[in-house]
């Protein structure tokens, strides 16, 4: 089974910080970034990650922004999980719009959850 | 005669008279108000009258209460001056009390007797009745900015209440499920205690969130067809946990042919989970509960039916209320905001639906909902 990478996109760095312990001791190789312009930074020199968190509300640019600048629709390997704990309806079906494959309310995601949505991406594709 | 400060430019104003000759010395009067520019249109048929009311193009109504077969209580009645921005001010041949009453109820600004109408009495009438529906308009819009500030607020403060709370319920998560090692069963049982804590405050902030958007209008539907015998099936999977931790039963029965009910199935499944989840926490170990689904040519309905404590008669009402919790046996234990039900109630409704509860036959409640087809 080959290890799949996972961008990491939150502002709020106790949650990035949990995030990426949860996934790393997952076995997974995770990249991160606090803001839309730090993830498309990070990409720039990276290969496509397999699952990109993507919070939307943050400072700098949003998910929403990042999304516009990104076209997920170029990047057809990359399942772009939308990780937010604004639900409401308009933002969410923008980002939908936007390309994003899904949402998952942050507050309703315990770590062995965030493992479980990874795992159901990794294992559909195999 | 002084001249009035009155506060617009110019008073666009429609007279509803079918006599024709006071129509006429009303004009009389109205053009002899100094300081003031009117523009008068005179109509005397009832039902041209409502036609030109609903264009919204005057600033002030004179109405006569006769109107030919008709009178101008009926008119009031029709046009609801209260849902308006504009005076309307009843005129009669007589000072009659009743009629000033009744010109009071259906909301009229003000009522004048045709034969004591005189140019200052008509000014004065005509702009305190105007000052007083714009001053009315001002504090209604203050009180819908205020309204919106505390829902923006609600949903500001909520949603940044979360962020915070997934923090802790991520490290909590992590050392619960051993994330930094072996931990004591004492450490579990403290480390459950804060989790399930926080997963109430968790709670308690999506119930407020979902109030401010339901009491916002914010809510936005997006229907589709959803065959209701999948959508049930579906939640039977997705509760079945909750109902075997407390060895209770879920029980379902469908019709045999397929029920399809134009609804958005995202709120609806909330709805009917919210309220099968209930029926589990609101009774005892090893009762059942019961779905079934039924429907006739014009509506699908849901009834759940528990053998839990039940509601009692006297505070059914209460149920479905915004903060409203009845008291039971298990109340305390199931814990709550009182907010499930009332935003239950509130998107079936948006549905064109209706939830009902009932007592059931020899205990628990039967809660039913409503869909139309």
């Amino acid at each position: 089974m080959k290890k799949a990478t996972i961008l990491v996109v939150e502002d709020d760095p106790a949650l990035n910080e949990a995030y990426n312990m949860i996934l790393r001791s997952a076995g997974y190789d995770v990249m991160t970034a606090y803001n839309g312009q730090e993830a498309l930074e990070v990409l720039k020199d990276a290969k496509d990650p397999d699952i990109i968190f993507l919070d939307l509300r943050m400072p700098v640019m949003d998910g929403i922004g990042f999304l516009k600048e990104y076209h997920p629709e170029k990047h057809p390997h990359t399942t772009i999980i939308v990780f937010s704990n604004y639900d409401a309806r308009a933002e969410v079906d923008e980002a939908y719009k936007l390309g994003a494959h899904r949402y998952v309310l942050k507050a309703r995601a315990a770590p062995k959850e965030l493992i479980h949505i990874v795992e159901g991406v990794i294992g559909a594709r195999q | 005669m002084s001249k009035f400060n009155h506060p617009l430019d110019q008073i666009r104003l429609l007279i509803i008279d079918d006599d024709e000759d006071d129509a006429y010395l009303l004009r009389r009067y109205i053009s002899a108000i100094p300081g003031a520019v009117f523009k008068v249109e005179w109509i005397g048929q009832f039902d041209e009258a409502i036609e030109r009311i609903a264009d919204h193009d005057h600033d002030v109504y004179l109405v006569d209460y006769r109107l030919g077969e008709r009178t101008g209580i009926e008119l009031l009645e029709i046009v609801r001056p209260s849902s308006r921005i504009e005076p309307f001010i009843m005129m009669s041949g007589a000072g009659d009390r009743d009629l000033l009453r009744e010109s009071m109820q259906y909301d009229a600004a003000d009522f004048m007797t045709k034969g004591s109408i005189n140019e200052e009495m008509l000014a004065k009438t005509l702009f305190y009745a105007i000052q007083r529906k714009q001053m009315e308009r001002r504090r209604y819009e203050e009180l819908l900015e205020l309204n919106r500030s505390k829902d923006e607020f609600i949903s500001i403060a909520s949603h940044q209440l979360r962020t915070p709370a997934t923090g802790v319920k991520q490290y909590i998560g992590m050392v619960r499920e051993g994330f930094a090692g072996k931990i004591t069963e004492q450490q579990r049982m403290m480390l459950d205690k804060a989790y399930e804590s926080n997963e109430r405050q968790l709670r308690i902030v999506s119930d407020l969130l979902k109030v401010a958007q339901v009491d916002a209008g914010k809510v936005s539907l997006s229907k589709s067809d959803v065959k209701l015998c999948e959508l049930i099936q579906d939640i039977v999977k997705s509760t079945s946990s909750i109902f075997s931790e407390k060895q209770q039963r879920l029980v379902v029965s469908l019709p045999k042919k397929p029920v399809i009910a134009y609804i958005d199935e995202t709120t609806m499944r909330m709805v009917i989970e919210n309220i099968v989840e209930n029926a589990s926490k609101y009774s005892e170990e090893g009762t059942t509960t019961r779905i079934k689904l039924y429907s006739d040519t014009t509506e699908a309905t849901i009834d759940v039916i528990d053998q839990g404590v039940g509601i009692n008669p006297e505070h059914i009402d209460k149920v479905f209320e915004k903060f409203g919790r009845v008291d039971n046996p298990l109340s305390t234990k199931v814990g709550g905001t009182g907010i499930g039900m009332y935003w239950a109630k509130k998107m079936v409704e948006l549905h064109g639906g209706d939830i009902t509860v009932m007592p059931g036959r020899s205990r628990g409640s039967v809660f039913s909902i409503i869909l139309p087809k």
